[in-house]
């Protein structure tokens, strides 16, 4: 009897350990008790709805399967998207939850990480899945070593895109030809000769000339200017800015001067704004912009067609043909493992070349595995583009010098540091506030009616280049941030 | 029959039903009050409260909605008719001129981004009546179309131009999309445009009526053409008539509107989602739909119809879905009209769908735990009780154990266990077994006094040690009370039953060698559910008196010699014994005691049988079995032997002696006998078997050849086995009369004519296959006196029976001729059947006729009553003239032997009519018997014989046959 008691016992002390037991889990995923995942992302129009297409995509499939549903929130702009990041991070009053995925450039990212508020994305990539993206891109989201902070979603580069229409109108009118826009200083020439063209049109009307050029991204010109000529002002390696006078110089006088007297110009909110409105007749931009740049502009209120002409990006005389090459990727956020899962699942599935291709192609990213380029489906739609319609013959065009400077160029990404971010937005904010004054002071002068020249030397460059400077160095002391000045 | 079970199985299943009932109680009192249905419809609640607060908020955020939009379109309304009276011109013209039109897009675009930052709307638009850089298409409409791709706040930067002029772009910087256009067309499906024309049409129905009025939802549709689905609130843009030129619009996309109007974070349960859709009559109508999510854009079909079951609850429907089941859907209708609007009966309801088990999972969960609580303190209980009833008991069982385990002889004594009543019950039982050791004791003392040798044992499964009483020590000259094993009571149980005794059940043979005594004791023994009650009586005294009667029976009381039983049982001992030896059964009969008795008296007859044994007595030198059977009968048997020669040598040297008796003449007869050997285990392997055969043998050496030793011959004893195995047949046979007659006729060969009947006889018992058997068994048995009255006196019978049948015919009637009837039988015959004589021809054959005296006697007693006298079987055998003639027989039957054949026979053709002319000339008649062939009939006739018999002229037969005609005509035929 007393056996068959003990007996008992340990079988009833046996089935308790069984139900508190359960099997051990491989995947924090649950397919009957999904988990939501947030993704906020800087894309508008087309871009937008092709990722909540995705989104949905996923959802439906995989993400039933394994059990996540990814929920796509739109953050407007860049900037918005990370001060709304940044806040979250902060743990700003009114500041939304953090998302578990975002859209992420390199300097933001490691901003955000040293918060600790960052996932290792190697946690969730093997070495073979790593292997398949395109290696330099995936080095863009490596910081302290091999921390992979971010992992790209799509690359571009940039370009300099012509109203053909505009421009053959011109060269044929001035005998020039597109050989002079492969340098800024030719482009420069270029636009003041297209201003002062435009301007003689209406002899009885004084400065009313076209400006010929804009630029979409300052930040991009001074940083890919100052690499064409040797320097990197963003010495990730240094945890530094380099600030060489000579080629800022440079820099600042083909900008400041084309804004002045203006050749340059920059009025709506995208360059390609100011094409379509026909305000400015080429520009250098992203090539993820390609889809915008319209097959016709609005003329008296009417539509006036217009081709496209893609060109590399121009070089500075003397400098090396570097190309910038940027792209947001997206980073995972600390949080649960099962959200961390959740979310390192669709950014894999959402790079994985099928859906990289087609969300690259909407409006003229760079898919970021190297199978991709290789990829069949991705020649043919390159191929049907290059014969479609007039909008898909303008992104095939913009592809093929993408393609080519991604390929056969040097393309340039700074590497980052703490704070390189506000490097960025204040070497672009400086400037644009420089050459709004400028443009705002020239104007006055011509109204005086000054020549060109007696204008720029009014305007006084060199003064006018160290007060830059000087607003720069403030920023920079302002944000602790180290620096070096040569010449 | 009364099952008995243990205290402890009792307190068991008492307690454990206890327990049952009371787990049985709670599940039935959480039964009946439905705890778990009150779970259930507290779940459902919730999920009604959570629609309704969704219909709420939705409501609310709508209305506001849609009274921003009244008063924005409204002022925008007024701001145009201003801009159109400045210009000189009527609203309705306002887009076509350049200038006109682009201040016209300016003031839209200022409501529109108003609109925007107030409402938490994904796009806005206004559409005018007609194309300002397309005046000519009529499907063009001059549009403003903004969206914001950030709802949440009003950031005028993220703002897209969709559609309108580059001014609208310029003065908010706002990017434009890549479809960026100037107009809108609706050369579309005339229904996707209803977000124009359907808000124009209701400013027509209600004139000056409030602006809410007129407001207009359409369903999910891709309006910019770009894969995204949008919801779209449209009112009417009107001029200072109430007539609409335009519409001011608000637009939601999908996803927005999932997140942002229907969230899934609303919503606690699992695979649970909302979806807003047109209900009439208990089935969505998915024709539209607008889903919360990824679940709803799975598991609902579009276009199709979703019934719904409505159940007790207001708003509740249960309806299924492919992979998630059963679902239970809360239903509101949304308020996205006024009352009084033309669009009213359209119906947008907001369902919310979760699956059954998933809203039912607490209830079941509930239930879950509990089942597992009740069953896991049931079984906690159960063990309680077993644990707790255990200790209880094993007190009693310990007593129990304790009582078990005693002995007899051990002394009693109970430990205490602390229970009054069980403490009691011991003090009881030790009384009890005081007193039933004194009875014991006292039977014990009684058997001893009733001086019977009598005791008793018992030996119990469960103790080591064997229960014996007094007689028993004394039995086995063991100390009186000493502990015996149950090892030491096999070996003395072995020794008490070793020597069986045959015949006598349950007696054994013991030789007590102490007192060098031999005993007989009678054991028995009997189970008893706890082992083995035996009993052992001393019969000595009874065997020795058995035996000496015995005695007497197995020995002749004459001779002395062994009896017949004896013989047997002593036999069968030594078969037993030595069964594979090899025996001898010899038979013996004295030859001549018939004559010894018949001439000089039985005192004579006993001295030869006493002097007979003597002489027998020889083989008991070779341990032979010496016995009398009977009268002169002995048999012998000698066995343990290898072969069957030395058994000759013995019973040859017998033979080669000479023995004999001197009679009271003073003369010395020679004692002769006749032996017969059977074999053991040749010819048979039983006594009854071997004398039977041995006497078989000895019955062959008498008939061949007196005084001789035949051993048996198994082949001669196949033909004559009848002779002795039907013994007993020719007893009843003749008892019984068991015999009829057939009649074979005799036919006059001179006129075919029937003139007497054979009478054959018939045995009516299977033993006897003919007439010559009987006789040969009559003969054997010396019952031919017998058999000859049988015949004789049944003949007559048969006769006088069938008298008028027979009428003058004579019936032939086959005598024994070595007998004849006594006198007393002949005197009745004459007395009964004299009137009969002189039909009666007897007939006798030659070959018996050996004793003289005997058929004399009987002849002349034929002679003197007239019968006649025919000769049998003339021509075999003895046959000879001279007995023919001193017979002087009316009759001679020639035998078949000579007449079969006879045709072609010139010897027996001669002999025939030899024998017929010398019979004419006595004046015997002549048969010719066995006629068979109409060849021997011929020859017969030719040889002129009287009469013939056989099967050519007719079968014995019970019926008195006649000849058949044609036969008939061929006998007259040959005269």
């Amino acid at each position: 009897m007393k056996r068959k008691v003990i007996a008992m016992c340990i079988i009833l002390s046996v089935l308790f350990l069984l139900t508190a037991c359960s099997a051990g889990e491989k995947t924090a995923l649950d397919p009957k008790n999904p988990v939501s995942i947030t993704l906020w992302h800087y894309y508008v129009g087309d871009n937008k709805i092709a990722l909540e297409k995705a989104v949905d995509q996923f959802n439906k499939t995989i993400g039933s399967e394994k059990g996540v549903v990814v929920s796509a929130v739109a953050k407007g702009s860049i900037a918005e998207l990370e001060k709304a990041v940044t806040d979250s991070a902060k743990g700003v009053i009114n500041a939304e939850p953090m998302p578990d995925l975002f859209s992420a450039y390199p300097d933001k990212a490691l901003e955000i990480d040293q918060m600790g508020k960052l996932c290792d994305l190697n946690d969730y990539l093997s070495k073979e899945e790593k292997s398949r993206y395109v290696e330099e891109f995936l080095k863009d989201g490596q910081f302290d070593g091999d921390r992979q902070l971010i992992l790209p979603i799509v690359k571009s580069t940039e370009l300099l895109y012509i109203n053909q229409t505009a421009w053959n109108e011109y060269a044929a009118a001035n005998g020039v030809d597109t050989q002079k826009l492969t340098t800024w200083e030719g482009v420069y020439e270029a636009a003041r000769g297209f201003y002062q063209w435009t301007d003689a049109k209406t002899p009885e009307t004084a400065w009313d000339g076209k400006s010929f050029m804009g630029i979409d991204s300052l930040a991009n010109y001074v940083i890919i200017g100052n690499k064409q000529l040797g320097v990197e002002i963003i010495d990730g390696a240094n945890q530094k800015v380099v600030l060489n006078r000579t080629v800022m110089k440079k820099l600042f006088d083909n900008y400041y001067g084309g804004i002045s007297l203006g050749y340059f110009n920059a009025v709506g909110k995208f360059r390609s704004d100011d094409i379509k409105a026909g305000d400015l007749a080429a520009y250098v931009g992203s090539t993820s912009g390609a889809a915008y740049f319209p097959t016709w502009i609005e003329k008296n209120n009417t539509q006036s067609p217009i081709d496209l002409l893609a060109l590399s990006y121009p070089v500075f005389a003397g400098g090396n043909p570097d190309a910038i090459q940027q792209g947001a990727g997206m980073s995972i956020s600390k949080s649960t493992p099962e959200r961390q899962e959740g979310a390192a699942l669709f950014l894999k599935w959402f790079t994985a070349e099928d859906q990289n291709i087609e969300f690259a192609m909407t409006t003229g990213y760079l898919p970021v595995q190297s199978g991709a380029y290789e990829n069949a489906a991705f020649k043919e739609s390159l191929e049907s583009m290059r014969s479609g319609e007039q909008s898909e013959k303008n992104v095939a065009a913009v592809y093929d010098i993408a393609l080519d400077q991604i390929m056969d160029r040097d393309t340039y990404a700074s590497i980052p540091f703490s704070g390189s971010y506000d490097v960025r937005t204040t070497l672009e904010k400086s400037l644009i506030a420089m050459a709004a004054t400028g443009r705002e002071n020239a104007m006055v002068l011509k109204e005086q009616g000054m020549t060109e020249d007696e204008i720029l030397k009014t305007l006084d460059l060199n003064a006018r280049f160290e007060e830059w400077m000087t607003t720069i160095r403030n920023n920079l002391n302002e944000r602790g941030i180290v620096y070096t000045e040569n010449q | 029959m009364k099952k008995t079970w243990t205290l402890r199985r009792q307190l068991n299943i008492l307690l454990a039903l206890i327990v049952i009932f009371q787990s049985v109680a709670l599940v039935s009192a959480l039964l009946v009050s439905q705890v778990f249905f009150m779970l259930d419809a507290e779940a459902v609640r919730l999920l009604n409260n959570t629609t309704e607060t969704r219909m709420e908020t939705f409501n609310s955020a709508v209305g506001l909605m849609i009274g921003n939009m009244a008063d924005e379109t409204q002022q925008l309304n007024s701001e145009l008719i201003l801009l159109a009276r400045q210009k000189g011109v009527s609203p309705e013209s306002l887009y076509l001129d350049n200038g006109t039109y682009n201040e016209t897009a300016l003031l839209a675009s200022d409501s529109l981004v108003s609109i925007l930052k107030q409402n938490r709307v994904t796009g806005a638009f206004f559409i005018l009546n007609g194309s300002n850089a397309n005046q000519d298409d009529q499907a063009a409409h001059s549009a403003v179309y903004i969206r914001n791709a950030t709802p949440e706040d009003g950031e005028t930067s993220n703002f897209l131009l969709e559609i309108g002029p580059m001014a609208v772009s310029k003065q908010y910087t706002m990017a434009t999309s890549i479809r960026w256009n100037l107009d809108m067309r609706a050369d579309q499906e005339a229904s996707s445009f209803d977000f124009y024309e359907k808000p124009i049409w209701a400013s027509t129905q209600f004139k000056n009526s409030e602006m809410e009025r007129y407001g207009y939802w359409s369903t999910p549709q891709d309006i910019l053409k770009d894969n995204q689905q949008v919801v779209c609130y449209t009112m009417p843009i009107l001029d200072e008539n109430g007539k609409g030129y335009g519409v001011m619009g608000i637009e939601i996309d999908m996803p927005y509107f999932s997140q942002s109007y229907l969230p899934d974070s609303d919503l606690i349960y699992q695979n649970s989602f909302y979806v807003i859709a047109g209900m009439e009559n208990d089935a969505l109508d998915l024709n539209w739909f607008i889903p919360s999510g990824v679940l709803a854009k799975t598991y609902l079909k579009s276009d199709e119809e979703l019934r719904l079951k409505s159940l007790e609850d207001d708003g509740i429907y249960e309806t299924k879905l492919d992979e998630l089941g059963s679902m239970i859907c809360s239903v509101r209708e949304l308020k996205v009209y006024s009352g009084n609007s033309p669009f009213a009966d359209q119906n947008w309801t907001l369902a919310c769908f979760v699956p059954s088990d998933v809203l039912r999972e607490n209830s079941l969960s509930v239930q879950q735990k509990l089942v597992y609580s009740i069953v896991l303190t049931t079984l906690l209980a159960f063990s309680a009780v077993f644990v707790l009833v255990y200790f209880f008991t094993r007190k009693i069982s310990g007593v129990a154990k304790y009582v078990r385990n005693l002995s007899p002889y051990d002394e009693i004594h109970f430990k205490p266990t602390g229970m009054l009543e069980i403490d009691d019950l011991t003090s009881a039982v030790q009384l009890l077994s005081q007193s039933l050791v004194n009875v014991s004791k006292t039977t014990s003392k009684i058997l001893e006094l009733s001086l019977l040798p009598i005791g008793g044992y018992e030996v119990l499964d469960n103790s080591k040690h064997v229960i014996l009483t007094d007689f028993l020590y004394w039995l086995l000259h063991l100390d009186p009370g000493s502990l015996i094993t149950k090892e030491d009571w096999q070996t003395y149980y072995e020794k008490l039953t070793n020597y069986p005794m045959e015949d006598y059940e349950n007696i054994y043979g013991y030789y007590d060698q102490y007192t060098e005594k031999q005993l007989w004791l009678r054991i028995l023994e009997a189970k008893s559910p706890t082992g083995i009650v035996g009993v052992i009586l001393d019969v000595t005294d009874d065997m020795a008196e058995k035996q000496r009667l015995t005695n007497e029976l197995d020995y002749d009381a004459l001779t002395g010699l062994l009896s017949n039983t004896a013989l047997k049982r002593e036999v069968t001992r030594k078969i037993k014994e030595a069964p594979d030896k090899i025996g001898a059964m010899i038979f013996i009969d004295l030859d001549n005691l018939k004559y010894i008795n018949d001439n000089f008296g039985h005192d004579v007859g006993d001295r030869l049988i006493i002097r007979a044994s003597e002489i027998f007595r020889y083989f008991e030198q070779y341990q032979g079995l010496v016995s009398r059977i009977s009268g002169d009968e002995f048999a012998i048997y000698l066995h343990n032997y290898d072969h069957q020669d030395p058994i000759r040598k013995i019973v040859k040297t017998l033979y080669d002696n000479e023995y004999y008796l001197t009679t009271p003449d003073g003369f010395r007869n020679r004692i002769r006998f006749s032996a017969g050997v059977a074999w053991y285990s040749l010819d048979a392997d039983n006594v009854t078997d071997l004398l039977k055969l041995s006497d078989f043998a000895m019955y062959e050496a008498k008939s061949k050849e007196k005084g001789r030793m035949f051993e048996f011959n198994r082949k001669y004893y196949e033909q004559m086995s009848y002779l002795l195995e039907n013994r007993e047949a020719i007893n009843r046979l003749l008892d019984e009369q068991l015999i009829r007659f057939a009649f074979q006729p005799i036919v006059d060969l001179k006129t075919g004519e029937v003139v007497a009947y054979e009478a054959l006889m018939r045995p009516l018992l299977d033993n006897f296959k003919n007439p010559t058997e009987i006789l040969a068994v009559a003969a054997a048995q010396s019952k031919l006196a017998q058999l000859e009255r049988l015949i004789i006196l049944l003949a007559f019978q048969t006769i006088e029976e069938r008298s008028e049948e027979i009428g003058s015919k004579k019936i032939f009637i086959n005598s024994i001729p070595s007998q004849r009837l006594n006198d007393e039988d002949s005197q009745m015959i004459w007395d009964n059947y004299s009137h009969h004589f002189d039909r009666v021809v007897i007939e006798v054959t030659e070959e018996e006729s050996k004793d003289g005296k005997n058929l004399d006697k009987k002849v002349e007693y034929i002679r003197k009553s007239g019968m006649q006298i025919a000769v049998d079987d003339f021509g075999v055998g003895y046959s000879n003239e001279i007995r023919i003639l001193s017979l002087l027989p009316d009759i001679i039957k020639i035998d078949l032997e000579m007449i079969q054949g006879i045709n072609k026979n010139v010897d027996k053709q001669n002999l025939v009519a030899n024998l017929v002319s010398f019979c004419h000339q006595k004046g015997v008649k002549v048969v010719a018997e066995g006629i068979e062939t109409k060849e021997d009939l011929s020859t017969v006739i030719k040889l002129e014989i009287d009469y013939a018999q056989g099967f050519y002229l007719g079968y014995p037969s019970f019926e008195l046959a006649e000849i058949s005609n044609p036969v008939k005509e061929e006998i007259i035929k040959q005269r």
